[in-house]
């Protein structure tokens, strides 16, 4: 099958004054259409910069380089009137905290309109029908008298809903996800990520998910890309993830995340996350926390091993 | 909203009674008289005493043959019914007449110099935003310093010299004619041009750093819709708070400008008043004055709230 997305050596560097950040170093992946992909990693992983990158909503001091194919075309050529018919259109983004993601002053229907009103995808009777059907699809009752009220009057997960409903109104390809549900109830975590997959095998949408949490990531996405400190440790697809996960690190992420039922003890990970500006260029970026750290891990940059088509980790203890 | 109100009006009674009474004191505690101070003014020193009967007659005419504290109750009940009786600079007509009729002059006055500043201030504070910590932010930060830091009299002179004295572009002095408002208008303009810019673009700036921002750019919008319709909006709001209290001290402050240029408006009336010692003049424009800041700063905050549809639903769900 042919690919949506193809991310191929995808390097962002902020130049700031207290020096070169990489938060993302040379990472590769592709999303095949309709399926769902998750990118999974702790804070300051790369996660969301590699893709504000995909939709060039990075400020100007930070410098991307490589390519991101959209369809065979790539997105970091394209100017900004080009990106700008691209985003809200045929890519579209769910942010993190969806009581700060709606202007505060603007109603409800009015900006979930936006984006087929800016792309001149319909006229203003259209857009709001749109809309309206859209919001009773996200789950919102009576999305008539809904329509016309304030982002205050809605509760957080209402929000993230309008949101999605936001994102998804012009029919993208791909939606990116950026932690949807990470500042929500646990409850209400479990219903917003049933909502995207439901809308999503509707639409046949394509969908990045960014997650720290392994759980959600195995739970909804065809594919699994771990990141640390600004790399790509292991991608796979979410079967052979579970069944044979192999990047120290992933086993890691795996023993730290709580199982229901299992008595199995939590073992977290010693050490921090790396501050991504002291990250050398040569050797794993993870090599000073792991447990199975041999001395070339810190001298040479990991090998990339194919394990299947599909399957590939960055370790030497592979080789 | 009531309630709200009635307790503000409480309020800016209670205020206007402490700046009649503060007012009072300071008269009756200044040096010098109207009678002496005309005389001298006039340099009528071959005329050197009233006739005793009357000054007598002309005292009791002014309740001064009473006690203070009588005096000041008089003023209090009449001033009450807006009526401030006649000065003693122009017994034949009222204290309020003189400020019916003055005082449009100077409102016109700075109306339209707010207006001014807002049509230049508004631009040039968006263009700095924008162009944050570049040399068009630079120089546009310099330039509202310089508005800011520079007394509206001394910006008078200075724009009578270049453009009246050496460009010839405009009369200097007079009233009447349009052309006549160019330099007290420009002049009084300058201060406000220079907060007005600085503050719009701090709170665009401030803005512009919103997540709901970026979640615009995500939507595909550009400039005009992003800046100008979602940023924009949330930071004019709060410029009301600025322009409000702005219009209500250009008002009163006109007083220079006014002197200046020889416009005959209540700056100027209030100005001659204090001189001759005019103190039922000097009283009737202070607590005047007051009125007008105290009004226009409750004015504001009730379009502030209107505005703001927070605040305003939330007050219409209280009754």
């Amino acid at each position: 099958m042919e690919y949506l997305l193809e991310v191929k050596d995808l390097k962002t560097h902020f130049y700031t004054k207290k020096g070169v950040i990489k938060a993302v170093n040379g990472i590769s992946y592709g999303l095949k259409r309709g399926q769902t992909l998750s990118i999974v990693g702790e804070s300051g992983s790369g996660k969301s910069v590699s893709v504000l990158s995909i939709m060039r909503l990075l400020p100007t001091y930070a410098k991307v380089n490589g390519k991101i194919l959209f369809e065979g075309n790539n997105l970091l050529s394209y100017d900004d009137r080009k990106i700008k018919r691209i985003r809200g259109n045929r890519i579209s983004m769910i942010f993190q905290d969806p009581m700060s993601s709606l202007n505060p002053t603007v109603k409800i229907g009015q900006q979930i309109m936006e984006p087929l009103l800016w792309h001149h995808k319909a006229s203003k009777r259209e857009a709001r029908q749109k809309a309206i059907q859209m919001l009773t699809e996200v789950g919102i009752p009576s999305a008539k008298e809904r329509f016309d009220q304030y982002p205050f009057e809605f509760s957080g997960g209402m929000r993230q809903r309008v949101m999605i409903a936001m994102a998804l109104i012009s029919e993208p390809e791909l939606l990116i996800a950026d932690e949807p549900t990470t500042s929500l109830d646990v409850t209400v975590q479990a219903q917003i990520l049933q909502l995207i997959r439901k809308i999503q095998e509707k639409r046949g949408t394509s969908v990045i998910l960014i997650t720290h949490n392994l759980a959600v990531a195995t739970m909804v996405s065809d594919y699994i890309v771990v990141m640390y400190g600004g790399r790509i440790v292991e991608k796979a697809t979410t079967e052979e993830f579970l069944k044979n996960p192999l990047h120290p690190y992933t086993f890691g992420l795996l023993n730290s995340t709580p199982v229901l039922k299992s008595r199995k003890t939590l073992s977290p990970i010693p050490g921090q996350p790396p501050d991504l500006r002291e990250l050398e260029d040569i050797g794993c970026p993870f090599a000073k926390r792991c447990p199975k750290k041999m001395p070339r891990c810190e001298k040479e940059n990991p090998p990339e091993i194919n394990l299947s088509n599909t399957h590939t980790v960055y370790c030497w203890l592979y080789t | 909203m009531l309630k709200y109100v009635v307790k503000r009006i409480g309020f800016i009674i209670i205020a206007l009674f402490f700046v009649s009474l503060i007012t009072f004191i300071l008269i009756k505690s200044a040096p010098g008289n109207y009678v002496e101070t005309e005389r001298l003014l006039s340099q009528n020193v071959t005329d050197v005493t009233v006739p005793p009967e009357v000054k007598a007659a002309w005292e009791k005419a002014y309740h001064l043959d009473k006690p203070a504290w009588q005096q000041f109750l008089i003023f209090i009940a009449n001033a009450a019914r807006f009526e401030f009786g006649p000065s003693f600079q122009y017994p034949s007509t009222t204290i309020e007449k003189i400020i019916m009729r003055t005082f449009p002059i100077s409102f016109r006055l700075a109306v339209m110099a707010i207006g001014l500043a807002l049509i230049i201030g508004i631009p040039l504070g968006i263009i700095a935003a924008v162009k944050k910590d570049t040399i068009v932010d630079r120089i546009a930060i310099l330039l509202s310093m310089i508005g800011t830091s520079l007394p509206n009299y001394v910006m008078a002179v200075f724009l009578i010299y270049v453009l009246a004295l050496e460009l010839h572009l405009v009369p200097s002095i007079g009233w009447g004619e349009p052309k006549h408002y160019v330099l007290p208008v420009l002049s009084l303009a300058i201060g406000p041009i220079g907060s007005i810019t600085r503050y719009m673009r701090a709170s665009l700036v401030e803005t512009l750093n919103r997540e709901y921002i970026r979640v615009a750019w995500a939507k595909g919008g550009g400039f005009r819709e992003v800046v100008l319709k979602h940023a924009l909006r949330n930071s004019l709001i709060p410029l009301i708070t600025v322009v409000g209290p702005q219009l209500a001290y250009l008002t009163v402050g006109t007083v220079f400008v006014e002197n200046l240029f020889n416009i005959p408006g209540l700056g100027k009336f209030y100005a001659t008043a204090a001189i001759y010692r005019d103190y039922p003049m000097v009283m009737g424009t202070t607590v005047f004055f007051a009125t007008i800041v105290m009004l226009t700063n409750f004015i504001v905050d009730i379009i502030y709230g209107i505005l703001d549809p927070r605040i305003r639903k939330r007050s219409m769900m209280e009754g």
